[in-house]
């Protein structure tokens, strides 16, 4: 006998943000990414408490998609977060770090949200308009001439996650990998589709190993690696398959199947598999790959034949090869390899890395696909040494669509909180009136603004030191915190753009009674010097719109309509 | 009644582990580097040669295993914390790799999360322990690449001196006399016996002897061809000595307490060397030509090297193999299972199929006869007389293939087959139907070795070899079964270093003189900032400076509590403060005769004679060897495993150091067991 349960209703939540236990759980998530956030970020160990593999990161993208999420707004604020990363890579932190302070802070300024959200989102008109302009001061232009803004870049990009554990000299070494890296992929005139960098990982080798190689690398089993040791290293036909051949049946699915007995299916696919190997044999080709398994008996023929068999390629790698090949992905094993998907790679090379054997398959053409080895001593260091690898080259690609790059260290955010508080207050009635609200909730709302503005440079902070910002350029200086003698010494801010200088005056950013400061507008730098850090501009302005929108629509929710059921 | 002691102290520091595991998130406390601490503190019986064995046992079951190493022991205990994990999976990379060193690896994490727990409590920041300390390390690794001496020079060394122990020849006076640095020994010899009653007193009565010149290529132009172990040197027209490279003085080197064991390995490299085509083959130890076979039953001293693949085969199994013993014979390969229903791996076996049939089947012939027939007819007209298959194989096939004078072994190593592919030509194929006259090797010999009888069953040892592969199997015999686990390790640990020695070229002082040196530069350090101190350096640096010195002797101490629990293992000393007085006594005599800004090589040699003095520390159960006239080479470590250890473990403090919480993923809040968790 069945029961019928009767439907619990939906259970509706008003004013999630005035819950304590909601602004708690803000407070923490906003601590969780605060604590990441720069070179000396705090780490996080994510694992699942029966002896599953450990992650340590810092980086916002691989936290946020092992955290799962039972608050709905949290989980609004992730995906915003994780749709601005798969997009940018860069800045996943700074989103939320920004986002949750402006939801912080909005509703600690007891304004209404629908105030609070009308003010933010013409603060960020003020930002993209002044970011964008000419005259930003923030701005730095990349110069292609020279490979030292790209250095730059990735430097930063690299030392900023402390889970990678890189000295200075690997650091060094790994950055100049990654633009390498780039450079490489960057294409030559003729071809117009952009090349690739593929990422290998090794544990256990030094990270001074690690290197870049033209072409793809393949991991060869140990069982293979006999037959290759005398291959012909020169150039050949290859084809490519993405469908399996291993001589299953499972393209059918879940569909049932009625077969009369005497016919065997499998020996009937292996003869068409077969078949494919005949043909492929009589048209030349010298490597066989295919991205899933192929059958131990198509392999043997055509191993002894002299082809080159390299399955279980992976998704990861198909594309790739067909990129740089210039082959013809095939779907099915039924019909016949037409002349037009052969494609054709440069040579073979087999190499010995550790107790890994790799197998470097050469561009024939221009097709500009390389493979970054990333080699280091322990798998956890490892895994964030790619991710941040990854991203330091998503960086440097993202400068041939905007050829700009922000200073970093916090300077950015100083400047930009020093700039948006000048120019509201000189404008603050006009602006209040257009936005229909009073001037001193407008002037509130801007408080909050470059409150959470600064916050994020204060992020940069785990060591009790001093933050400060000088109050001509509005850039963010570090004090060494020194018990033993009461002054600090300065040598540049934090970018390394302005140098100290006797008539500075500076504030304190992390100490309240000292926070106090009239606004100013930021002056120009008149100066060549090169910043030492740099931001990917395009990644940041995402960001910044990203996060104030999503902290818009967090403060206007009334209610969360749950189904319980 | 020590094992149980060991017991009791395990458990509390698991139980400690898995109560504070619990209050997840917990930015001040650092709970990571204590449950850190208090595993290593539970592993520092394995540091040094003389390890003791600990049992873990399994409440529930009321099993026990025993264990002789960190790694063996990590992968016993169940712990299920981050940190755990995260010293586990440390452990089983640096072991995957390298295969000695885990003891070590443990006790440096242990000691360095109590110098980072220290220098948090006296109130410096994160930042600077990690740079002081990464700078502490960097000192010391530059200090002991310095100290690092050629393996060539070791193994002359020990060369010559066997010439004068033998006293056979006239010409080992001579080469005494030549080699500079060989005298010091001699002194050596006589100052050991009063070193057990005063040990500070003989490192002053050993001379001062330029060991360093040592390390240099010999350039005497001797004649020692009156030795026998002289005889196959040529002196080349530079006039540089080439003696023979032994490499049994090299692993006598580094065996650590594990002569016996050793012994295997060099057998292992004679035999290796034999049937290898290289020309240089006395320095051989070809580490992926290495395989073990565990006898269980037999006692220890019949563990052997042989050539080829051994394995242990069953009574009826042998009849065959006597049969097989004449002749040279075919072999077959074959990855993966060997049965009807193997697929190979990434083949999806269709599920919902029916077999329809319009008549009914008579014959009674199933697919499995078939397929046996099948398999059976082309063994046997390929005339194959031996399969190794890397799966197993069906009852009934074993059983045909034995009639029809078929020899299978099952089980075999994905490696092995690669290596027997190599030597004999013959391809490995996933389906015995894929076999033809191409995938047939051939210049196969099998031997039966050796008969005996455990629990009652008739094993025999029998061997499959060719004349091409420089395969050998290390036979590990036990009385004990629970000990061949951890003599598998150790000999795979005596195997790697051996090879590491010969791969790195270099070794490093042992015994823990390396750590000694250690020690000893980063007091050097210390004063030598001090001294820098005092000139004019920018205001900024200063802290930094302050914070180094407290940090670098924090390291010091680290490597004194190091350098004493390997002392107090190996039974020279009673107690720690016996060994950190003598520690100490020694280390102000260096720093008494050696002004600080002299040269490196000046201090090391000072540290050469005291490895001497330390050497007796470590190899206690050596003391014996003079008497039976065996030569003394010293102790010597492997460089990169050394520096690796040291590495793996600073990354780990850091990784736990620089960790402000812990996410717990999928876990089911409905007991309410994680109360103290924040769920998000």
């Amino acid at each position: 006998m069945s029961r019928v349960c009767k439907k619990k209703p939906s259970v509706c939540t008003d004013e999630p943000l005035s819950n304590d236990e909601m602004c708690h759980k803000i407070a923490v998530m906003r601590h969780v990414l605060n604590s990441c956030y720069g070179p000396r970020g705090r780490l996080k160990q994510i694992h699942n408490s029966v002896g599953g593999h450990v992650q340590t990161t810092s980086t916002a993208d691989v936290l946020l998609k092992a955290m799962i999420f039972s608050e709905p707004l949290l989980k609004l604020i992730t995906a915003a977060i994780l749709d601005h990363t798969a997009r940018f890579s860069d800045c996943g932190l700074f989103t939320g770090v920004f986002c949750l302070g402006l939801i912080e802070n909005g509703k600690r300024s007891g304004l209404g949200s629908a105030v609070a959200s009308r003010v933010y989102k013409y603060l960020l008109e003020v930002c993209n308009g002044y970011l964008s302009a000419g005259g930003c001061d923030c701005k730095v232009h990349v110069d292609f001439s020279s490979i030292r803004s790209l250095i730059a870049l990735a430097h930063t990009a690299v030392t900023s996650k402390p889970a990678c554990m890189l000295n200075h000299d690997e650091s060094q070494h790994i950055a100049s990998l990654i633009v390498h890296a780039f450079l490489q992929s960057v294409p030559s005139g003729s071809a117009n589709t952009f090349g690739r960098t593929l990422v290998v990982t090794l544990e256990g080798q030094p990270v001074s190993d690690s290197a870049v190689f033209p072409g793809l690398l393949v991991e060869v089993p140990i069982l293979q690696s006999v037959d290759l040791k005398n291959h012909n290293p020169g150039p050949d036909k290859i084809v490519l398959f993405r469908a399996s051949l291993s001589g299953d049946c499972s393209e059918i699915g879940e569909a049932t199947l009625e077969i009369q007995v005497g016919i065997n299916p499998e020996t009937a696919i292996l003869e068409q598999l077969m078949k494919l190997g005949e043909r492929v044999v009589q048209d030349g080709v010298g490597v066989f790959a295919c991205q899933k398994v192929i059958h131990p008996v198509l392999q043997q023929y055509l191993k002894e034949r002299g082809l080159v068999v390299i399955e279980r390629l992976g998704l990861a790698l198909l594309e790739p090869l067909a990129q740089m090949t210039g082959a013809l992905i095939m779907a099915s094993i039924c019909s016949p390899v037409p002349a037009k998907a052969y494609g054709q790679i440069g040579g073979l090379h087999l190499h010995r890395i550790g107790s890994k054997e790799l197998l470097q398959l050469l561009p024939s053409g221009e097709a500009a696909v390389n493979t970054v080895v990333l080699c280091h001593r322990n798998e956890t260091m490892l895994e964030e040494l790619k991710v941040t690898c990854q991203r330091a080259e998503h960086v440097l690609r993202l400068t041939l669509k905007e050829p700009y790059a922000l200073i970093g260290g916090g300077c950015t955010e100083t400047v930009l909180s020093a700039y948006i508080k000048y120019m509201s207050e000189s404008k603050a009635s006009e602006a209040a009136s257009a936005l229909k609200c009073s001037r001193a909730e407008f002037l509130l709302a801007t408080e909050a603004f470059c409150c959470s503005l600064q916050s994020v440079a204060l992020s940069l902070d785990h060591d009790d030191q001093h933050f400060l910002m000088d109050l001509t350029h509005a850039h963010c200086w570090v004090a060494e915190e020194d018990a033993h003698s009461q002054t600090t010494t300065f040598h540049a801010c934090s970018c390394g753009l302005v140098k100290e200088k006797a008539d500075l005056e500076k504030i304190f950013l992390n100490i309240p009674l000292k926070r106090a400061y009239h606004s100013f507008l930021p002056a120009r730098i008149k100066s060549d010097v090169q910043p030492e850090l740099l931001d990917s501009f395009t990644a940041k302005i995402n960001a910044l719109n990203v996060a104030v929108e999503t902290a818009d629509l967090v403060l206007s929710v009334k209610y969360i309509i749950r189904d319980v059921n | 009644m020590f094992l149980q002691r060991k017991i009791v102290e395990l458990r509390l520091s698991t139980t400690l582990m898995s109560l504070l595991g619990s209050a997840a998130i917990n930015q001040d406390r650092h709970i990571g580097l204590q449950q850190l601490e208090a595993v290593a503190a539970a592993t520092h019986m394995f540091l040094g040669p003389s390890k003791r064995y600990k049992m873990v046992e399994d409440e529930t079951s009321g099993e026990a295993v025993l264990v002789c190493s960190c790694y063996r022991l990590l992968e016993q205990l169940e712990l299920s914390g981050s940190v755990a994990q995260l010293l586990r999976e440390t452990t089983r990379a640096h072991w995957g790799t390298l295969r000695s060193g885990t003891a070590s690896l443990l006790f440096l994490a242990g000691v360095w999360s109590r110098v980072a727990l220290e220098c948090l409590h006296q109130g410096i920041s994160i930042r600077h322990i990690m740079s002081s300390m990464s700078k502490g390390l960097e000192v010391c690794l530059e200090a002991c690449k310095l100290s690092a001496v050629n393996v060539e020079s070791v193994v002359c060394k020990a060369d010559l001196q066997k010439q004068r122990l033998r006293g056979k020849s006239q010409c080992g006076r001579d080469c005494m006399n030549a080699v500079n640095g060989l005298l010091w020994e001699l002194s050596l010899n006589t100052g050991v016996r009063e070193l057990a009653q005063d040990s500070a007193k003989t490192i002053t009565s050993v001379p001062r002897l330029c060991f360093l010149k040592d390390q240099s290529p010999l350039k005497h132009n001797l004649k020692l061809k009156h030795s026998r172990h002289f005889n196959s040197n040529h002196i080349t027209d530079d006039g540089k000595i080439h003696t023979r490279f032994d490499i049994a003085h090299l692993a006598e080197a580094v065996h650590h307490g594990c002569e016996t064991t050793m012994g295997l390995v060099i057998k292992a490299s004679r035999i290796q060397c034999r049937y290898s085509r290289e020309n240089q083959c006395s320095k051989t130890l070809d580490i992926d030509k290495l395989a073990t076979c565990l006898l269980p039953g037999l006692s220890e001293e019949h563990s052997s090297v042989l050539h080829g693949y051994v394995v242990l085969l069953s009574a009826e199994q042998t009849l065959l193999v006597k049969r097989l013993q004449e002749r040279t014979l075919n072999i077959s390969l074959v990855h993966g299972d060997l049965s009807e229903k193997h697929r190979h791996v990434g083949f999806n076996k269709p599920k919902n199929v029916t077999y329809i049939s319009d008549c009914s089947d008579l014959t009674g012939i199933s697919r499995e006869d078939e397929w046996m027939d099948e398999a059976l007819g082309i063994l046997l007209n390929l005339k194959v007389d031996i399969v190794l298959v890397s799966g197993g194989v069906t009852e009934q096939l074993k059983d045909h293939c034995f009639h029809h004078h078929i020899l299978i072994i099952e089980h075999v190593r994905v490696s092995i087959l690669n290596d027997f592919a190599t030597a004999t030509g013959s391809l490995p194929v996933s389906y015995i139907t894929q076999l033809s006259k191409r995938c047939i090797g051939s210049g196969v010999f099998v031997n039966t070795l050796r008969e005996y009888r455990t629990e009652g069953t008739e094993w025999t040892v029998a061997s499959v070899a060719t004349d091409d592969t420089a395969l050998v199997t290390a036979l590990i015999a036990s009385c004990v079964h629970a000990k061949l686990q951890s003599m598998e390790d150790q000999f795979w640990s005596c195997a790697y270093r051996v090879h590491h020695a010969l791969k790195d070229g270099k070794l490093l002082p042992g015994a823990g003189t390396t750590e000694l040196i250690c020690i000893h530069r980063l007091q050097n350090h210390r004063n030598v900032s001090q001294q820098e101190e005092r000139g004019n350096e920018p205001d900024a640096v200063r802290p930094a400076a302050l914070y180094e010195q407290v940090i670098l002797r924090l390291m010091a101490e680290g490597w004194m509590d190091y350098v004493s629990t390997l002392m107090m293992n190996s039974g020279h000393v009673k107690s720690k403060t016996q060994a950190w007085t003598c520690i100490a006594q020694h280390l102000k005599q260096w720093e008494n005769r050696v002004p600080w800004n002299n040269e490196i090589q000046e201090t090391l040699l000072k540290m050469e004679n005291y490895s001497e003095m330390t050497q007796r520390g470590g190899e206690s159960e050596e003391e014996g060897m003079l008497d039976r006239e065996r030569i003394k080479i010293g102790v010597y470590d492997n460089m990169t495993v050394k520096f690796e250890v040291w590495r793996r473990a600073l990354d780990l403090v850091f990784l736990i150091l620089q960790t402000d919480t812990e996410i717990v993923t999928g876990i089911n809040n409905r007991e309410g067991q994680y109360r103290d968790f924040v769920i998000l």
